[in-house]
């Protein structure tokens, strides 16, 4: 049996799909939600600086929390972007795997 | 990334070097597939149950600091237990390769218990600087928690046990 290019890249596009899909799904809300819950604190913070609730120190302190946690909800979205590509490209290395197998009649991968 | 390569498309690809075209565009193909990449850290259980349960002990404890509004001299030890559990969790995590993304968020975690313990210090934790700073934990917190969800993720995509969280 030889192999069919263009059927194997459609295969292999639709194993891609649901992966990054699966992943998108769950991360752009999550992207979205955090934006807005830091942008929340962030005014928090500057009202409570000016009405007084707030000390100098405080709010540098909670500024200082507000950097970190920005820092590591962009870190989650970069790592979550590494683990979408690592998923997809093998998820097509499977298909194309599993095709040279059948292609060769023995499971040779 | 991780390239599998058996005895079988060694020689397949040895042989076919010597007659160019389609065979070798075959062989190409043959040691594509053999290939599997790993971008980051696979999933980890134990840290997934360790960071769950720390979350779970700094909401407990922010909780009863609202009610109680005890001094930081009296409540030394939770800081001190809750950094070194991080620790602890970034020793696990390190143990893995490629896991970078979660080690940077751990770091992050262990300055914001420094941070709230200097807020402490300074006072009570209650009202406004309470509430404020438990939202940007449990920022970190999620950063953390969906990094894993995502690893685990990946093994799931279209099968029945996709996780729920």
């Amino acid at each position: 049996m030889s192999l069919n290019a263009e059927q194997l890249s459609n295969d292999m596009v639709a194993a891609v799909k649901p992966v990054l899909q699966a992943h998108w799904g769950r991360a752009a809300p999550y992207a979205s939600a955090e934006a807005q819950k830091l942008a929340i604190c962030a005014v928090q913070i500057e009202a409570g600086y000016k009405s007084g609730e707030l000390t100098a120190e405080e709010a540098g302190i909670l500024r200082d929390m507000q950097a970190s946690a920005s820092r590591a909800t962009l870190t989650t979205i970069e790592t979550i972007g590494l683990i979408a590509a690592q998923d997809a490209i093998n998820a097509a290395l499977k298909v194309l795997s599993a095709a040279v197998n059948k292609a060769v009649g023995i499971a040779i991968l | 990334m991780v390239i599998l390569q058996t005895p079988f498309v060694t020689a397949l690809l040895s042989t076919y070097a010597r007659r160019p075209g389609t065979p070798l565009a075959f062989s190409f193909g043959l040691l594509l597939a053999g290939c599997s990449v790993l971008f980051v850290a696979p999933y980890d259980a134990i840290v997934d149950q360790s960071l769950t349960n720390l979350y779970a002990q700094t909401l407990t404890f922010l909780d009863r600091m609202e009610r109680t509004a005890d001094s930081y001299a009296s409540q030394r030890a939770f800081y001190d237990e809750a950094k070194g559990t991080v620790s602890a969790i970034k020793v696990r995590a390190a143990l893995l390769p490629k896991n970078s993304g979660t080690i940077k968020n751990l770091d992050e975690l262990s300055g914001q218990y420094d941070r709230l313990a200097e807020l402490h210090r300074r006072g009570p934790l209650v009202g406004l600087k309470a509430k404020i700073a438990r939202e940007l934990i449990d920022s970190n917190f999620r950063s953390l928690m969906q990094l894993e969800l995502h690893k685990k993720l990946g093994a799931a995509v279209g099968s029945a046990d996709q996780p729920q969280h």
